[in-house]
């Protein structure tokens, strides 16, 4: 019943959606008249008077008899591409000189092979397409008489340099980041993988916002069945906005429903660089330094850049690290009220005592407690992030020294519990890919804890496990690698770089050797010719 | 059939068997207090005994290559005594279902809950279950190695954590207990956790694994399984001696003298949770295998709408199917050997034989050959 | 589909909201029982259980300071005590009594009083082992006189007595595993039939203004009823037999001087001899290091003489040790070496012929010893310092 109700909404709002994309298109097709002063006015009729909109009304040619318009976007353009490599050359070049006003059939041709200095500019005929060159930044040459106009590339916008990323700090290795320049990016990830089978697939999503989208991955080794499975997805996605990756995410991930990312996303070009080395799919969108992943694997919210920079040791022990920081993260509150409220037997007594004694006079019960210090760290924390930085560290002061210690003095809450939300808290940024699940995990586990103690507590677990299972990105299972499917080289340790010699089987396909053995590296293996000499 | 789709690695197989028996260990207590101090030889007996029986169960999913044990009952009985066994069958699943999802609540009841009614204690769990079930075996199976490790693990640091309360001597001396006890014993431990193994015939045509194969993975996985099993009992007999027999779970109050530095003394919770997990994975089997069996018996295209009406039966049956915990015992000890022994061992050698006269391998192997000659 | 899964989300939730905590139990609501102590009284079947509780908030010290001001009566620990017919009896009055409900998962030590515990304490016992709450491996003694004044006398160092006298057991039992005991391994020792327990025995030694608690001996028990006592040397005698002696000295008093040895390592190895079943002897072989602590006189003496004398005289000690305790046990009939147990492990042919008349046999064993006494380190020095002139 619900369902069939479901059904019938949809399709009468898709049949409403189709009847309007049909009455749309009627200027955007409208071809190019060659009467420039009609041209220029459909164009404002369509445009609006954005003041933004800058057209240029000039006359070149011999003796200047030619009368030509430039459209651009002020502030989407280099200024002085549009007037030394456009104007400049249009208004003083001679070779336009030697046609009469008669032979003027080729101007155009002309103009665009030997007078304008770029080194893409394409011919349009209709309207549209005028002005959707112009709005990504191109500039427009019209002129009278042609029933065509030319686009020339002259994007030059304001755009930030490209710095290291907020997000993914590193001590060691490239500080470089994505920018929100669409070019920059794909360049970035080009120059780190100099091989001719890198493919970037261009798309355009959202109908309003028309945002630039590339599929990027390494012929032969990507899985091709992925590869075409996202840009399906891609291409099925119908919205009139596309403002970040994120929006992109969520129309195209496997599990809408789960609280689990199952698309990764990155900051840094090294990090995009060697995913797709692994055979992973990489999706650059226009105007964001993030760029998704995917597939995407659970492990690899435990993964950072710098792992693979330092040595194996010490890179797998804060791997373990990290997994333990996100059990504690997430369980921390709800073991301490499992603990406290249901199982005291499982406390060492000197420390039962010590925690009795801080309960003693406290209002609420446990649970009660664990709660709201969650919410209070949940409060300061968005407050500190949304905050301007100067005040936001104020703020955590505040709320964290300030207020602990004062609700501590005065008996509200216990010394231990706020010690365990402060570890809860200090754990969550251990693993930050997976930090919004994690809180939501907490309170799950939390409130189980409350009500069946550490029985309740482990069902959560086992329930999370469940649920991490039955998740699969992009048809790869995405607990693989912790479950001993497949690639543990890579997941709880990382093993030398030299053991890893084949892809992530579950990703890649194809090419799946990365190196022939996987034997050390040797201090046997010295300069030949040196060796030679001796004998 | 849809549900047959979902494949599992010939590891997650492996494994699988090992974890579905260590998740047994709790029922030293059925065997303990007979076979005392000579238990953890029973167990290493049992498994050599069961040998022949396995080698039954290995030669029935070689012969029937992708069918399940309803199917091959279908092949070699006959349509309608096939329908009764399976029958019978399915029965007999939901009992171990039922049977082990009392133990796990007696276990939580008796260790760390105990005021919480049982009701409340199976409801939750099987409501967990039919969630894992309703996605798949793939699901249900997907953790058999991490649990066979973390159980192993822990196994291997409660034994050092514990070596200074071992007495080697406790198992002296070696074999002294009456004949009758000993295979009375081993009666026991063959039947209730080794024989159990049938289950695995309904899901093999779920495994990734080629039929020669077969042997390679079902043997070393019972194998480690068996060998957990010995190291659990002999370390509980090492710590309690003969003590052993007062106690309902050897294991957890050997737990109890864990200590690691004076601090962390209580360490029987790790065992608790341990355990939790462990019958987590073998009841979702169970779980599934009944369910299966039920979907084939009554040619269903899917079993998921059948596991809540299923839970909610399991769950019931589970509390009524004894009046107390020392009839359980009672049960556990003296009724359940035997009649598992017919489903487990009598019933497959049965089959296996009827087939071998029948000839019915061979017919299903020209079959399939010609199928794949024709394609 | 959706509504479907709704709904199950919903039932649930409703499930789980129904669990209803049936557990819970805030920490504020319970009051943590570090001790616990079990006396006979006047009425011969009734006892008299106390035990005593922590009191959280003065034994975290600055929470109880603050709001004690300066009535100096914050003490750590209170007692409480029922008199009932049995265990559960008394445990359930306490229970009911109280404004927290009693939790005994920390329960560091369990006390018998003395004259309960030649009454027999196996009931209790049973009690305590089959209840949830209890733990194994908790030491339990005996007290020489009243299990309540024990529990009650406070000690210098520690807040809570109980945790106290635990550790001082625990101490103790480092120089053998054999004078300290828990329910489990006096549980096991009962089931063996034939062997019989030991427990430390705890006494208030009464010093000018202070009361100090200590471990003195051993109280033997046949079956589940005190017998008699172990006196210090005799309980070291116990321990040397079993092989299980270590990290304590012995004295060595001569005429020409005394020494000090420190007890590295000991072992034993018991032989026993079946005499066609009739007699039985046992032979013990027991070896024991030693390093020389203290040397005093022994002047004019070779260092070779010297270790030749303490090695003798130090046979003849433990021989003494041994055999006292030995003659004890064998009057009292208790055979706290399990003896028997060693039989019927090793030698279970002839323990099925022994079994049967064994209370008979255990008193009439002769025991003989063989001795290897090693000393392995004399120390940085070698002999005493007041020696060193004339033999340089």
């Amino acid at each position: 019943m619900y369902t069939f109700l479901n059904k019938k909404l949809r399709y009468m709002l898709r049949q409403k959606e189709d009847e309007a994309q049909k009455k749309q298109p009627d200027n955007e097709e409208k071809l190019i008249t060659g009467n420039l002063t009609a041209d220029l006015e459909l164009i404002r009729e369509m445009m609006g008077t954005s003041s933004d909109i800058k057209v240029h009304e000039f006359k070149y040619g011999e003796n200047s008899s030619q009368k030509g318009a430039l459209l651009f976007i002020d502030g989407l353009v280099n200024n002085d591409v549009v007037t030394q490599s456009i104007l400049k050359p249009l208004i003083l070049s001679k070779s336009l000189n030697n046609y009469q006003a008669g032979e003027m059939k080729n101007t155009l041709d002309i103009v665009k092979q030997t007078v304008i200095y770029s080194g893409d500019i394409v011919e349009r005929h209709t309207i549209g397409e005028l002005i959707e060159g112009c709005l990504s930044g191109d500039t427009v040459f019209l002129s009278e008489g042609f029933d065509k106009a030319l686009v020339i590339s002259s994007k030059g916008w304001d755009k930030r340099e490209v710095s290291e990323p907020q997000t993914e700090p590193v001590v060691r290795g490239p500080r470089e980041g994505f920018t929100e320049n669409f070019r920059t990016n794909t360049a970035l990830i080009r120059r780190r993988i100099k091989s001719p089978h890198l493919r970037m697939d261009h798309l355009t999503i959202g109908k309003k916002t028309d945002t630039n989208v590339c599929v990027v991955y390494l012929e032969g080794v990507a899985n091709p069945d992925i590869v075409d499975t996202v840009k399906v997805r891609l291409k099925t996605i119908s919205t009139d906005s596309i403002i970040d990756s994120g929006y992109i995410e969520q129309y195209i991930e496997d599990h809408p429903y789960s609280i689990f990312q199952t698309i990764g996303y990155s900051e840094k070009p090294d990090v995009i660089a060697s995913r797709i080395l692994e055979g992973r799919i990489a999706v650059v969108v226009d105007g964001t330094p993030f760029v998704l992943t995917m597939p995407m694997l659970f492990v690899e919210s435990f993964q950072t850049a710098e792992d693979y920079y330092i040595k194996p040791y010490f890179a797998s022990m804060t791997r373990l690290m990290r997994f333990f920081a996100f059990f504690l993260t997430v369980s921390a509150p709800a073991i301490f009220v499992a603990l406290t409220t249901y199982h005291q037997e499982f406390i060492p007594t000197t420390l039962l005592l010590t925690i009795a004694a801080a309960r003693e006079g406290t209002p609420f019960p446990a649970f009660l407690e664990a709660l709201i210090m969650v919410f209070a760290f949940e409060i300061l924390r968005e407050a500190g992030l949304r905050l301007p930085r100067p005040v936001g560290q104020a703020i955590s002061i505040v709320g964290a020294l300030v207020m602990g210690e004062a609700a501590v003095s005065a008996g509200i809450v216990g010394a231990p519990m706020v010690i365990t939300i402060a570890i809860t808290a200090v754990a969550g940024f251990v693993v930050p890919d997976q930090n919004d699940a994690a809180s939501i995990l907490r309170l799950i586990l939390l409130f189980l804890a409350s009500v069946l103690g550490a029985y309740g507590l482990v069902l959560g677990f086992l329930g999370i496990l469940i649920h991490l299972a039955s998740l699969k990105s992009f048809g790869v299972p995405y607990n693989s690698s912790l479950a001993f499917l497949k690639n543990m080289q890579d997941s709880y340790i990382r093993m030398p770089l030299w053991t890893m010699t084949k892809r992530p089987e579950s990703i890649a396909k194809g090419d799946i050797q990365r190196k022939q053995y996987n034997t050390p590296p040797s201090s046997e293996i010295v300069n030949n010719a040196g060796s030679m000499e001796d004998n | 059939m849809k549900t047959q789709k979902a494949s599992i690695t010939p590891l997650q197989f492996m494994f699988s068997i090992t974890c579905f028996l260590r998740s047994s260990s709790l029922l030293s207590s059925f065997f303990a207090p007979i076979s005392k101090t000579d238990s953890w030889l029973v167990v290493l007996i049992a498994s050599v005994v069961c040998l022949p029986f396995l080698w039954a169960f290995i030669m029935l999913m070689k012969a029937f290559p992708g069918k399940n044990l309803i199917e091959i009952n279908d092949a070699v009985f006959g349509r309608i005594a096939g329908k009764i066994i399976s029958a019978i069958y399915l029965w007999f699943f939901l009992t171990l279902t039922s049977l082990n999802l009392r133990d796990l609540g007696g276990f939580v009841g008796k260790s760390i809950m105990l005021k919480t009614p049982q009701i409340v204690i199976i409801t939750v769990f099987i409501l967990l279950c039919a969630w894992a079930v309703s996605l798949g075996l793939d699901i249900v199976t997907r953790y058999s190695v991490v649990f066979v490790i973390l159980s192993s693990i822990i196994l291997v640091v409660t034994i050092a954590a514990t070596s200074n309360h071992m007495r080697l001597s406790n198992f002296l001396p070696i074999l002294r207990q009456p004949m009758k006890n000993i295979i009375q014993s081993t009666n026991i431990v063959s039947t209730i956790p080794f024989g159990e193994l049938v289950i695995f015939l309904m899901i093999m045509p779920q495994v990734n694994i080629k039929p020669k194969k077969l042997g390679r993975y079902f043997l070393p996985g019972f194998f480690l399984g068996a060998f957990l099993i010995t190291l659990v009992v002999a370390r509980d007999i090492a710590i309690l001696g003969n003590t052993i027999t007062i106690f309902a779970q050897p294991s957890f109050e050997t737990l109890r003298m864990v200590s690691f530095f004076e601090v962390l003394t209580h360490m029987e919770i790790l065992f608790a949770i341990l355990l939790i997990i462990l019958f987590f994975f073998k009841i979702s089997l169970l779980f599934y295998v009944s369910m299966l069996a039920m979907s084939y018996l009554f040619r269903l295209d899917s079993y998921k709408p059948l596991i809540l009406p299923s839970a909610a039966i399991i769950v019931v049956y589970s509390l009524i199917i004894f009046k107390s915990k020392t009839k359980h015992l009672e049960v556990g000890r003296e009724t359940a050997p035997f009649m598992w022994f017919i489903f487990e061992f009598l019933l497959p050698l049965l089959t296996l034989i009827i087939a071998y006269i029948r000839k019915l391998p061979q017919k299903e192997k020209d079959a399939r050959s010609k199928e794949a000659a024709s394609a | 589909m959706k509504l479907s899964r709704l709904l199950l989300c919903i039932i649930i939730i409703m499930v789980f909201l129904c669990t209803g905590c049936y557990d819970i139990r805030e920490l504020e609501s319970i009051a943590i029982v570090t001790g616990i102590a079990v006396d006979s009284t006047q009425h011969p079947n009734m006892i008299k259980f106390s035990v005593q509780i922590a009191k959280a908030e003065a034994i975290a010290g600055k929470g109880g300071g603050e709001k004690g001001g300066g009535s100096g009566q914050n003490s750590p620990v209170m007692m409480m005590d029922a008199t009932a017919y049995d265990l559960e009896d008394a445990l359930h009055s306490l229970r009911h009594d109280n404004s927290r409900e009693l939790f005994l998962h920390h329960n560091q030590v369990v006390i018998f009083g003395k004259a309960l515990a030649k009454q027999g304490i196996g009931s209790y016992l049973d009690a305590l082992l089959r209840g949830h709450e209890s733990r194994l491996e908790v030491p339990f003694v005996v007290a020489d006189g009243d299990a309540k004044e024990i529990l009650e006398t406070e000690l210098e160092l520690e807040k809570i007595s109980a945790v106290g006298i635990q550790r001082m057991i625990r101490h103790k039992a480092e120089i053998s595993k054999l004078f300290g005991t828990n329910m489990l391994l006096f549980a096991a020792k009962m089931m063996e039939n034939t062997a019989s327990s030991v427990a430390p025995i705890i006494k208030v030694m009464d010093e000018e203004k202070t009361k100090r608690l200590s471990l003195t001996g051993l109280a033997v028990f046949k079956d589940d009823k005190m017998v008699g006592e172990l006196n210090e040397p005799q309980s070291r005698g116990f321990a040397w037999l079993m092989g299980k002696i270590k990290a304590s000295t012995i004295t060595i008093d001569t005429k020409k001087g005394k020494a000090e040895l420190e007890i590295i390592s000991s072992s034993s190895k018991i032989k026993p001899n079946f005499n066609d079943g009739q007699k039985l002897d046992i032979k013990a072989e027991i070896e024991g290091f030693f390093d020389i602590t203290e040397l005093r006189g022994y002047e004019n003496i070779e260092m070779e003489e010297l270790l030749d004398l303490l090695v003798r005289m130090t046979k003849q000690e433990i021989q003494k040790l041994i055999m006292s305790c030995f003659k004890t046990c064998q009057n009292l009939n208790t055979d706290i070496f399990s003896f028997g147990e060693y039989i019927r492990r090793h030698h279970p042919n002839q323990w099925e012929k022994l079994r049967p008349r064994w209370d008979d046999i255990f008193p009439a064993i002769n025991l003989s010893l063989e001795i290897d006494v090693t000393i392995e380190d004399t120390g940085k020095i070698s002999l005493p310092p007041n020696l060193k002139g004339e033999k340089a």
